[in-house]
């Protein structure tokens, strides 16, 4: 059965079906009920596609591809509604799904006005990532990248907060450039592969051809690896970031570092580095060492932020600096490490936007050095806190652990003097984030005025994101027996 | 699954599953759930005692797999029984039983109670992991969650800012070290292609070729003993552990998170003994940090910092006997010192609970009115000075005696020296503080009358002196059960035996070291203040309670990281790569100007032009 086609589709379906409810009073006061029930039907259809996935024999059609379904849309252009999915994309659909549920839960209490157009964009925007992680024709892939762009410049610009507009132009403009960017080198490949199709084996195929001129394959690496590295974000093209993160509602938030980032990392695995192997292997060593020194910078940065969800913000920046490294290393372990890696940073970073949105929410400040001793304050805010905190230092028993051991072990087979880099920047993220319980958690109580702890929805929410936290730390095989045969037959086949 | 099989993943992970109990229901359970917390524990310390009895012939190891790379090899987990892992097992099974009952007093008024119990259950459950780990991966595992709930027991009132700063620091300075045993790890993987023990134990030097590697990946981990097991140059975070509640500090400074350090580099021994100078770089730590803490321990007046200069110190002698090649002593001198080390804090414990001091000068006439806690700290005390029939006594007599051998054969005397020298200023600190806090009488009267604790708090005292009275035995001429380990690995030589002549002179050092403190502040036959005085004195004085500036030294980086690079970079982050960004951004505003007449800069229009434009191409495909 096709599972493909319905989990991508149906939450587009929903979001308009959403934006027309908008337009009524019922809908109006429903529409975190119907969203909730549509994120879960995506969740089970995702489930659906994840068990037919492992059950079946790994059917490969094209390269490292199953799953294959295809529509005919534009066929004298070449373009086509093709989907397919595969042991790096599988987990990463699956984290959408999962994600979209808890980001809809803790809307819930944070969203008051116009939520039939909020819960829409929402759902609009949970199909745009879906398809540009399933997507396998260029064209298409970048009408779903696009999708996404739109809903979220709405939802950072409609409900955001004091700095909202600045930051939502900001996010879209730096963005397109990236999307353009990536534009460009779709195009190349496409006019340069004879202007017969979009679909990706097929330009894949064309590009891996030794007559094919090597100046259009940089050229193709370069816009394509220019609009990911915006996308990630990887320093110097980090900034618009922070700001987008801080001034978006926290659930909002959430979509963006824990989904958004990850289609710059997963289009850098699949469509960068997979597409042109061999202009990927002579740029790799180059992109894997401004990966660390993202890592590095963006940890350094981290410790001067005050607002604790700024903090956060560079802390994701400087995860995903990992995640670029291990793509770089054109290892099976590196490539696994990164999958894992952007699993597993979505879920700890998007439990941290919550809280750390939370504390903002329920006390008026996210200033850490105004705040003190929440842990007596709010206890549940305080441990969940401390929790993901230790989630995102790299505690081992927790899921970030895995994948840091996993990359590192890749970045030290490129030597010692990257690895030991890349090993510091656990010892600083212990530092800055222990620092901030310390001020923030711990310590002694200060005259706050708090509006309750974390409950009902948000508290459910949070509590999914921590047992996938601890299971996935204890039992990471259950998510590298999907990535493991995908990451090594890339190595095999690409050649690295 | 055999039994024994099952009885292995059961020790350290039945407390660890059933932790969440006192946290979610503490609140309705007597004691905060403190019941799960002992019985737990206690099943885990049955089962460990059947291991040791049971235990068979050659090692066995039991794994699952647990992660896929990609590549050929899965990396497998699970638990490892020999005569090594089960020893230590029981070691910190037992005693965290102890720690545990007494607890149930002594903190049985505090509120969080189910946080605490959780946490403790944590710990005990990681480091009989990490005791029983099959693999460095899991070894490390266990490893880095005995630190994060040591995190979190100091920090248990972490409302007071020295404790929310005490815990700060013991994550941050371990992890310090831990990332040398990340490292180190992760090179073994790289090169070895294998984490599990057993490729490490009994083919060092097939799994990892190159001796250069060998003695890198060999200092890396020890970099990371050196951080848990509080030796120079990371101790600094030991002494302000103490903020913590006084169990914790006994269960971390016997049987737990500093132990976890020399067992670490006594799991890994035959992987030491091949990698070329690591075990004489090992024996140095242990010997200048035995020496160096000793000398920090006679200028505390706070009775658990001494006590923690005491254990750094007691450490460095184990991380001796392992440098010097005593390997079964080390592991001997560990059983025994984390039970006189146990009966020293729950002495100093149950005098906090009671005085409400840690200063000994604000202490004194307790050997009256608080009669077992004090023989229990003078039984702890005679022991840790090396006296007989108490077990420090044994193990440290072994360890000197290899230290000297070892002098012998290499010509390098220095170890065996600072080790000597230390045992006079261990028996002058520890009896300082059993005379200063326990017998002179007190400088003010009470405000209220002093009771000894009840029964609850001095069993385990009482039984943990009964023990340092039997566990010296163990290695003696009846029975010596720490030296089976050649049977297990070939590789380990058998610890060297000591002429007696040299116990005769570590025993009169000890019972110099006791006159000293005796005729200085019981006789106050010289003024030990006066020690202090004069050039020399003062600047000796200060160099030494500053604890050899370490603390300031670190201090001063991690400030300088934080406010020094961190801000610059904050401001190059604002200032130029967001200016630049900005900058661009205006630019094109102004060339945009031109064009505002089809740009109206309004994003709703793009959308509209955007799906215009899609219906556009459709229909335009549609008709060619």
């Amino acid at each position: 059965m096709d599972w493909i086609t319905p989990t991508v589709f149906f939450p587009l379906a929903w979001g308009f079906i959403l934006l027309i409810a908008s337009q009524s009073k019922w809908g109006e006061s429903n529409a975190p009920r119907l969203a909730l029930v549509g994120t879960l039907i995506t969740l089970l259809l995702s489930i659906g596609l994840l068990v037919e996935y492992g059950l079946q024999p790994l059917n490969w059609k094209f390269g490292s591809f199953s799953e294959y379904v295809s529509y005919h849309w534009l066929p004298q252009l070449g373009i086509n509604l093709s989907f397919g999915v595969d042991g790096i994309s599988v987990p990463l659909v699956l984290l959408t799904t999962i994600t979209m549920v808890v980001v809809v839960l803790s809307s819930w209490k944070v969203i008051e006005n116009r939520k039939a157009l909020y819960y829409s964009l929402i759902m609009i925007s949970e199909a745009g990532v879906l398809g540009v992680f399933t997507s396998l024709d260029l064209f298409v892939f970048y009408i779903f990248w696009e999708l996404v762009l739109i809903p979220m410049f709405f939802l950072i610009g409609i409900w955001g907060g004091p700095r909202k507009v600045y930051s939502a132009y900001k996010f879209l403009i730096y963005t397109h450039v990236g999307s353009v960017a990536m534009l460009v080198g779709f195009f190349i490949a496409y006019f340069s592969t004879g202007g017969v199709s979009f679909n990706l084996m097929f330009i894949a195929q064309q590009l891996t051809s030794p007559s094919f001129p090597e100046y259009l394959k940089v050229a193709v690496f370069t816009a394509l690896v220019l609009g990911f590295l915006i996308k990630m974000p990887v320093f110097p093209f980090h900034t618009w970031l922070p700001d987008a993160h801080v001034e978006a509602p926290s659930p909002v938030s959430v979509v963006l570092a824990s989904l958004l980032l990850k289609m710059g990392g997963y289009g850098m695995i699949r469509l960068a580095f997979e597409m042109i192997p061999s202009v990927a292997e002579s740029y790799a060593y180059p992109i894997m060492l401004l990966g660390v020194v993202s890592a590095v910078y963006a940890a350094l940065v981290a410790y001067r932020q005050d607002d604790v969800k700024r903090m956060v913000a560079f802390s994701s920046i400087s995860h995903m600096g990992f995640v670029l490294v291990g793509v770089a290393t054109l290892t099976s372990v590196g490539i696994v490490g990164s999958v894992f890696q952007m699993f597993s940073h979505g879920i700890i970073v998007g439990s941290l936007f919550l809280l750390s949105g939370f504390v903002g929410e329920t006390t008026g400040t996210r200033q850490i050095s105004r705040l003190g001793g929440l842990a007596k304050l709010i206890p549940r805010l305080g441990g969940l806190m401390t929790f993901a905190s230790l989630a995102s230092v790299g505690l081992p028993g927790l899921s970030g652990f895995v994948a840091e051991f996993m990359i590192l072990t890749a970045t030290f087979s490129h030597g010692f003097a990257v690895g030991i880099s890349l090993a510091a920047v656990l010892a600083l993220s212990a530092g800055y984030y222990m620092w901030m319980l310390q001020r923030m958690v711990f310590s002694k109580p200060k005259q706050i005025e708090t509006h309750g702890d974390l409950s009902g929805s948000e508290l459910i929410g949070l509590a999914v994101f921590s047992a996938i936290i601890i299971i996935l730390g204890v039992y990471p095989y259950l998510l590298t027996s999907y990535i493991s045969p995908t990451a090594g037959l890339i190595v095999r086949t690409t050649g690295w | 699954m055999s039994t024994l099989e099952t009885i292995a993943w059961a020790i350290p992970l039945l407390p660890i599953a059933l932790s969440f109990i006192p946290i979610l229901f503490g609140g309705r359970l007597p004691k905060g759930g403190g019941h799960v917390a002992i019985a737990s524990v206690g099943v885990s310390a049955i089962l460990s005692g059947i291991v040791l009895l049971r235990l068979p012939s050659t090692p066995v190891d039991y794994s699952v797999t647990w992660l896929l790379t990609g590549s050929a090899v899965p990396l497998r987990v699970g638990f490892y029984l020999d005569h090594l892992s089960a020893i230590m097992v029981n070691i910190t099974a037992w005693i965290a039983l102890l720690i545990l009952i007494y607890s149930l007093e002594y903190m049985g008024h505090e509120e969080g109670l189910g946080r605490y119990w959780t946490e403790m259950m944590i710990f005990t459950g990681s480091m009989m992991g990490f005791a029983l780990a099959d693999s460095i991966l899991l070894m490390y595992v266990f490893w880095e969650l005995i630190g994060a709930c040591s995190y979190l027991l100091i920090g248990f009132w972490y409302t007071l800012p020295e404790a929310a700063a005490a815990a700060k620091k013991a994550f941050v300075v371990v992890r310090v070290g831990d990332v040398g045993f990340f490292v180190g790890f992760v090179l073994i993987y790289l090169y070895g292609h294998t984490l599990s023990l057993q490729a490490l134990l009994t083919q060092p030097t097939t799994t990892i070729v190159s001796p250069t590697l060998r003695t890198t990946i060999a200092i890396l981990i020890f970099v990371g003993a050196i951080g848990k097991s509080a030796q120079l140059p990371l101790y600094t975070w030991l002494p302000d552990a103490m903020e913590g509640p006084t169990t914790v500090s006994a269960l971390i400074h016997s049987a737990t998170m500093v132990a976890a350090g020399v067992y670490l580099v006594a799991r890994l021994y035959p992987f030491f003994m091949a990698a070329p100078h690591a075990l004489t770089v090992v024996a140095w730590v242990g010997g200048l940090s035995a020496f160096l803490a000793a000398t920090m321990g006679l200028v505390s007046t706070d009775l658990k910092r001494i006590l923690a200069y005491s254990t750094m110190s007691q450490l460095g002698y184990m991380m001796t006997a392992l440098g010097v090649g005593a390997y079964g002593a080390a592991m001997f001198h560990l059983l025994n010192h984390a039970i006189f080390k146990a009966l020293l804090f729950l002495s100093a414990g149950a005098v906090l609970h009671v005085l409400g001091t840690r200063d000994i000068r604000q202490m004194g006439g307790l050997l009256r009115e608080m009669k077992i806690t004090s023989i229990a700290f003078l039984v702890g005390a005679l022991s840790l000075s090396g006296i007989p029939p108490f077990n420090g006594f044994f193990s440290k007599d072994i360890i000197l005696g290899a230290a000297y051998e070892y002098g012998a054969t290499t010509g390098n005397y220095y170890i065996y020296v600072l080790t000597l020298v230390s045992v006079i200023l261990t028996a002058a600190y520890i009896f300082r503080a059993f005379f200063v806090g326990y017998v002179l009488p007190p400088k003010q009267p009470r405000e209220k009358p002093v009771h000894e604790v009840p029964a609850v708090m001095s069993i385990p005292m009482i039984i943990l002196m009964a023990l340092t009275l039997i566990t010296g035995w163990l290695w003696s001429p009846v029975t010596n059960i720490f030296e089976p380990f050649a049977t297990y690995s070939p590789l380990i030589p058998p610890t060297p035996t000591a002429p007696i002549a040299l116990t005769a002179v570590s025993l009169t050092f000890a019972v110099i070291g006791i006159t000293l403190a005796y005729s200085g502040y019981v006789r106050s036959w010289f003024d030990p203040a006066r020690l202090r005085q004069g050039a020399v004195g003062l600047r000796l004085h200060k160099l030494i309670s500053s604890g050899y500036y370490f603390d300031a030294a670190y201090s001063a980086v991690a400030k300088g990281l934080s406010q020094g690079l961190s801000l610059a970079l904050d401001f190059f982050d604002r200032s130029l790569i967001d200016g630049a960004v900005n900058g661009i951004g205006h630019g094109l505003t102004l060339l945009g100007r031109r064009v505002r007449t089809v740009e109206t800069g309004r994003v709703r229009n793009y959308l509209a032009i955007m799906v215009v434009g899609i219906v556009l191409i459709v229909v335009l495909v549609e008709v060619l």
